[in-house]
């Protein structure tokens, strides 16, 4: 009879514990602490936690490698490669060094509002502008080439702007800057995180990037499509909602 | 150009308007969007009165994702769609250039069919386009060197290796039955990419592969490369370890408490007479 008390307390205790365990997991916190170790970038942060803002060892001017974030909220690029390293290549045993060259984005926005940039549709920075509403930053490593890059801004209501593109040439002779970029007030008008623009978010992790894109893909053009996954409710996946999603797009 | 509101031209540039027969010449397929944001476009090259296709090349494009790759999808007709985020607006972006030649002599024709054009305003509305054809004259006489001094374009001086790319792991239930799926791509602004080829594991074997691509492991246990490798061969290599991945941690420490539990109930049936010696003193 002991033995039986025993094994039901047992069960009892790590039931519990598990239960406690799996809910503490799961709990999503929604008040945040301001400041460095919030995992959100804030003003005078390169990086939060597991938040680099799209940065990687490449936009910092290394080859290749793993870009991590410091407790202080500055890039750790320990694990990064350096330039002088070259990348591997098999077009015919010769060593190639990347030719690569940076691009420095200064513009003014609403006061600490958070300024995303996109090269090619792909998120390469996050940074805060200052109490002015001014920002600026520079990206290293960039191949030479015709690229478009993308900016877009946040406010803290996550409220977004539209993308403002900007086509370039990069040249190897020097840095390329785009400056005096506005993304004024009145232009935050698509809602982050709300319903109005979130179904182009087909994976639901808050972004529409690449990844919504290659699950679009699959479906485009075939026999009936999920409805998630087509945008303008017309039973079908085709070049429409591929410009719907890029519209929407945060990369 | 005239200008009309709301509309765009698809336009041909080559660097002559004369080749010989059997020589490679280029065609490049431009769009400008006519003071429009354009975000995504589609449409068919038709070749006629036989034009044989070379290669394709999109390297240096205006287009940021490739819906359906420029390909040839018959004998004379080559089909693409492409999306830029945010949209592009000039006069002359630059789609991609094909590579051509022709056995016979005659005036061959290139021109465009199916061509939509979509507007970045969040609704995917259309523009009306007017597509412009090109006409090329193809001599008979083999070696026109005086006319085609700069026609050997196809030969690409690339020596940069495809833009360094972000790999991601996924799951969809309507993708592979919500199994994990490798997702990548990337760019090379020269003579563009030619294929991806994934390994699994440091003692797997490259394969050729597209995005998205259905992990053989399961678990994501061990470092997947991807490989990137541009129309000359340069090649870039992205690896994806375990430590980049996110594990289902509840669900891996929930089999670990049932096991805990499952292994002291165990023990304590086993022991049962000792413990209620000890109980009792």
């Amino acid at each position: 009879m002991r033995i039986k008390i025993i094994i039901i307390l047992i069960i009892l205790i790590f039931g519990t514990t598990n239960f406690v365990l799996a809910v503490t997991e799961n709990v999503d916190i929604s008040a945040t602490v301001l400041g460095c170790g919030d995992d959100t970038i804030g003003v005078g942060e390169s990086c939060d936690g597991a938040d680099l803002g799209g940065a990687s060892c490449v936009s910092q001017g290394f080859a290749s490698g793993t870009l991590t974030c410091t407790s202080l909220c500055a890039f750790n690029t320990s694990s990064c490669i350096a330039s002088s390293t070259p990348a591997p290549t098999s077009s015919g045993g010769g060593v190639i060094l990347p030719t690569t060259t940076g691009v420095i984005f200064s513009g003014n926005t609403i006061p600490l509002g958070k300024v995303y940039i996109l090269k090619d549709g792909q998120l390469i920075s996050t940074i805060v502008a200052d109490e002015n509403g001014n920002f600026n930053t520079q990206i290293n490593g960039i191949s030479t080439g015709p690229y478009t890059f993308s900016v877009y801004g946040e406010n803290k209501q996550k409220m977004r702007s539209s993308l403002l593109s900007f086509p370039v040439h990069l040249t190897n002779s020097s840095n390329t800057t785009i400056d005096n970029i506005v993304i004024n007030k009145d232009s935050f008008i698509l809602d982050s995180y709300g319903f109005s623009y979130l179904r182009p978010d087909i994976n639901h992790d808050r972004r529409v990037n690449f990844l919504d894109f290659s699950i679009m893909r699959i479906w485009y053009k075939k026999y009936a499509p999920p409805a998630y996954v087509e945008l303008n409710n017309d039973n079908k996946v085709d070049l429409v909602d591929f410009s719907i999603m890029g519209y929407y797009w945060t990369g | 150009m005239p200008y009309f509101a709301n509309a765009s031209n698809l336009f041909f540039y080559a660097n002559n308007n004369q080749f010989s027969r059997n020589e490679e010449f280029v065609v490049e397929v431009r769009l400008d969007t006519q003071n429009e944001n354009i975000n995504a476009i589609e449409g068919d090259i038709i070749l006629l009165n036989g034009l044989n296709v070379k290669s394709i090349n999109s390297g240096g494009s205006v287009i940021n994702f490739w819906i359906e790759n420029p390909s040839v999808t018959n004998q004379n007709t080559i089909h693409f769609a492409g999306l830029t985020p945010g949209g592009f607006n000039s006069n002359n972006n630059f789609l991609f250039k094909i590579t051509l030649f022709s056995k016979t002599a005659g005036l061959k024709e290139i021109n465009a069919s199916g061509v939509r054009v979509l507007k970045n305003d969040g609704l995917g509305s259309a523009v009306v386009n007017t597509t412009i054809p090109i006409s090329i004259l193809i001599n008979t006489k083999i070696n026109n060197e005086i006319f085609n001094f700069f026609s050997f374009d196809d030969v690409i001086d690339d020596k940069e290796l495809p833009e360094s790319f972000n790999p991601k792991i996924t799951k969809n239930p309507d993708i592979y039955n919500g199994q994990n799926v490798l997702i990548f791509t990337t760019q090379d602004k020269i003579s563009g990419i030619d294929h991806y080829e994934v390994r699994e594991g440091e003692l797997g074997t490259y394969k050729n592969t597209e995005s998205p691509y259905l992990l053989k492991n399961q678990d994501i246990n061990q470092s997947i490369y991807i490989k990137a490798i541009d129309k000359v061969g340069n090649t870039r290599i992205e690896v994806l370890r375990p430590i980049n991945v996110v594990q289902d941690v509840v669900k891996t420490n929930n089999y670990f408490f049932i096991l805990l539990l499952l292994v002291i109930i165990l023990l304590v049936i086993f022991f049962r007479k000792r413990i209620s010696k000890f109980l009792k003193q």
